[in-house]
């Protein structure tokens, strides 16, 4: 079992170094990112609209 | 119907069966374990429900984990995306893990599962919900309404830190959500960090504290000033927005601010862990009340507006913060008003049976699906006392019948003694309410710094709850409802208070807490604040007895109720855990079920209690 977590360890690095790394400068602008960005909105509001009812499909995906 | 929850793996892992839409039993895993805020697969808890409720795994029509793994990976994947380069070390240590927990998760539940016992695999269904629609089923359902908001607020689950919903007959929508970095929970958490407490665990503490603030001060509002400025912003409804700049949780483990910069935005150093405590401590854990008050009450009236409802269910471990909570009661924005007793991840558990019972499974609301308690752990037959009992080095007795027991043990409180109480079913949630207390005399002018500093080891600035019969509770607070759950804050009634002294709003917090303002001095904050527990010979009769004998005793019709545990550990489970920290501490008598054990040597027969007429002796 350790050995396995030492495997996902150095794949978690090699993802991250050529894969994550890469997406970050290249998305630096991109609409998801700006939940990071502090931007006070007067007036506005930080929800963010659902309005969903929840149904038997909501359970399965985990 | 039956089905098991699960919640767990990051803090507060419990489990619960529901069977038709009731909560047959529910438990924390620390309090098998004896590690505060366990966070491991809740094996001993589930052992504990299936044997509770005498169902097999072969007999569940479903097993429900309280979030999605899949979401929680990409949300921290998000998370590394946006900071890459920073965050690498913490990435390589957490993202194995949750990605396992994404494709296998399945595999991890029969696995913790088959350490139970053996089951039929290919019958085993596991469903997920989200980590929010666990808190607000966890809430709406046990309420008793049929239309409700649902307001849910905690650090964070998936996406979201804080969801409103909408319940109507079986069905919740939700409605709006704030998603993260952005945080009510994790805020009042960084501030629990500067203030030098333990996060996820001393938040309790620093709204403890913040009645030792000196209100409208030029410092505290300062303080909120400069959050205002620098960290947070706070829309008109409620919602709010974190400055990452000043915050490190998205990447790091371990932190969640980046002390340096607290440190010049409010120009004090970060309080060292058990250092001394100043009032400028007091200032800020005020300010950080006051803003989360604010963000609480706007979020609950957007909650209003949105579903018109005149109920109102809150859950999530913000709503754990009584003093919000008595806020918005004060308002009367809302009728009627439910809180969830375990409204932090523990009860995740309940709320996701819960939501597959009714949402899932489609079934129609249950008639009486009110929780009347909250006693859903482990009880102890008197056969179980017996290792206790042989332990026992001194005197016990024990007592024929409820009521000799009672008012024995109420004669003993009376007399100032602070008593160790074992009963019935432990408590599901953080909060002790008459099954595993420590109880004490309210109106005793020490009581607080005794029980504090030699029994729970712990600050000694910590209030006291009070227990009060629901027939008197008006006489003391000013509450016009019950709150059986010790999650309202509200103030001591006008009569109680005593003269102050001149000056004492300006006062330090130590000087205050030497001030006798309170005929209840022991469960009167500094503020003339309580936090109350209302009892009915419903909710638990014997406790109920125990309070009514006291006051036949005294007049007062009300009991300090505090957890019984000391500092660091879990509230006990056994008897076993109750009489070693009974040996540990200065508690002066335990009671478990109907015996009475002291710490008084005698060289006659049990202990030696005036008018102990109905007690059986037993010679050691």
């Amino acid at each position: 079992m350790k050995f396995i977590n030492v495997i996902l360890s150095i794949v978690s690095a090699i993802y991250y170094v050529f894969i994550l790394l890469p997406s970050s400068l290249l998305t630096r602008g991109s609409e998801g990112r700006k939940l990071f960005q502090f931007e006070k909105k007067p007036g506005g509001t930080y929800f963010h609209e659902r309005n969903h009812a929840y149904g038997k499909s909501d359970f399965e995906q985990g | 119907m039956n089905i098991l929850g699960i919640s767990g793996l990051y803090h507060d892992a419990a489990a619960a069966i529901t069977i038709d839409g009731r909560v047959a039993a529910a438990a924390q895993e620390e309090r098998f374990t004896r590690i505060k805020h366990d966070e491991k697969f809740p094996v001993n808890a589930i052992r504990y429900c299936l044997r509770e409720s005498g169902l097999k795994i072969d007999d569940l029509d479903a097993v429900v984990y309280y979030e999605k793994p899949g979401l929680r990976h990409d949300r921290y994947l998000e998370s590394f995306r946006y900071y890459a380069p920073q965050g690498f070390k913490s990435f390589v240590s957490h993202f194995p893990i949750l990605t396992k927990w994404k494709y296998f998760f399945k595999n991890k539940i029969k696995k913790h599962l088959r350490e139970i016992e053996a089951f039929d695999d290919s019958k085993l269904r596991i469903l997920y919900t989200e980590h929010h629609l666990s808190h607000a089923a966890g809430t709406y359902y046990p309420s008793g309404f049929d239309d409700a908001a649902i307001l849910t607020i905690d650090g964070v689950g998936e996406y979201a830190s804080a969801s409103i919903c909408h319940g109507q007959g079986n069905k919740i929508k939700i409605l709006k959500e704030l998603r993260w970095p952005h945080s009510l929970g994790i805020l009042y958490s960084a501030f629990t960090q500067f203030l030098g407490f333990k996060i996820n665990n001393g938040e309790y503490k620093v709204m403890g504290l913040a009645p030792y603030g000196i209100v409208d001060s030029e410092e505290v509002n300062r303080f909120v000033k400069i959050a205002k400025e620098y960290l947070i912003d706070i829309a008109e409804d409620g919602s709010i927005w974190l400055n990452q700049e000043y915050f490190q949780y998205a990447t790091a483990s371990g932190g969640k601010i980046k002390v340096k910069k607290w440190e010049e935005i409010f120009d004090m150093p970060m309080r060292e862990q058990d250092s001394s405590l100043e009032q400028v401590h007091c200032n800020l854990a005020l300010a950080i009340q006051l803003i989360t008050e604010e963000s609480v009450l706007k979020m609950a009236a957007e909650a209003k507006r949105l579903t018109g409802s005149n109920n109102i269910c809150l859950s999530g471990g913000v709503a754990l913060n009584c003093v919000a909570n008595g806020k918005l009661m004060k308002t009367k924005m809302f009728d009627h008003l439910f809180i969830q007793p375990a409204s932090g991840d523990a009860g995740g558990s309940v709320g996701a049976a819960y939501a597959a019972h009714y949402i899932y499974f489609d079934q129609k609301l249950a008639a009486d699906r009110t929780r009347e308690h909250v006693y859903l752990g482990p009880q102890f037959e008197d056969k179980d006392v017996q290792a206790v009992i042989d332990n026992h080095e001194f005197g016990y007795s024990e007592f024929k019948d409820d009521r000799a027991l009672c008012d024995a043990v109420a004669k003993l409180i009376a007399d100032d003694n602070v008593i160790g109480w074992f009963q019935g079913r432990m408590e599901f949630g953080p909060r002790a309410l008459g099954n595993r207390s420590i109880l004490g005399n309210a109106t005793s002018l020490d009581m607080q710094r005794k029980i504090n500093l030699k029994i729970k080891f712990r600050e000694g600035f910590r209030p006291f709850a009070p227990s009060v019969l629901l027939e008197e509770n008006q006489k003391y607070f000013n509450i016009d409802r019950p709150s059986p759950y010790m999650l309202l804050v509200t103030d001591v009634h006008q009569s109680m208070m005593r003269p102050l002294p001149q000056g004492y709003d300006q006062m330090q917090w130590r000087a205050k807490l030497d001030v006798n303002r309170s005929e209840i001095q022991a469960v009167t904050h500094v503020n003339f604040s309580a936090r109350v527990q209302t009892v009915t010979p419903e909710s638990n009769p014997k406790y109920y007895q125990l309070i009514k004998s006291f006051r036949d005793i005294t007049g007062y019709g009300l009991l300090i109720n505090t957890s019984f545990n000391v500092r660091g550990e879990p509230i006990v489970c056994t008897p076993e855990d109750a009489y070693n920290c009974f040996l540990q501490t200065n508690m002066d008598y335990l009671v478990i079920n109907n015996f009475l054990f002291s710490k008084i040597k005698t060289s006659t027969n049990g202990v030696k209690i005036a008018d102990l007429k109905d007690a059986v002796q037993i010679h050691k």
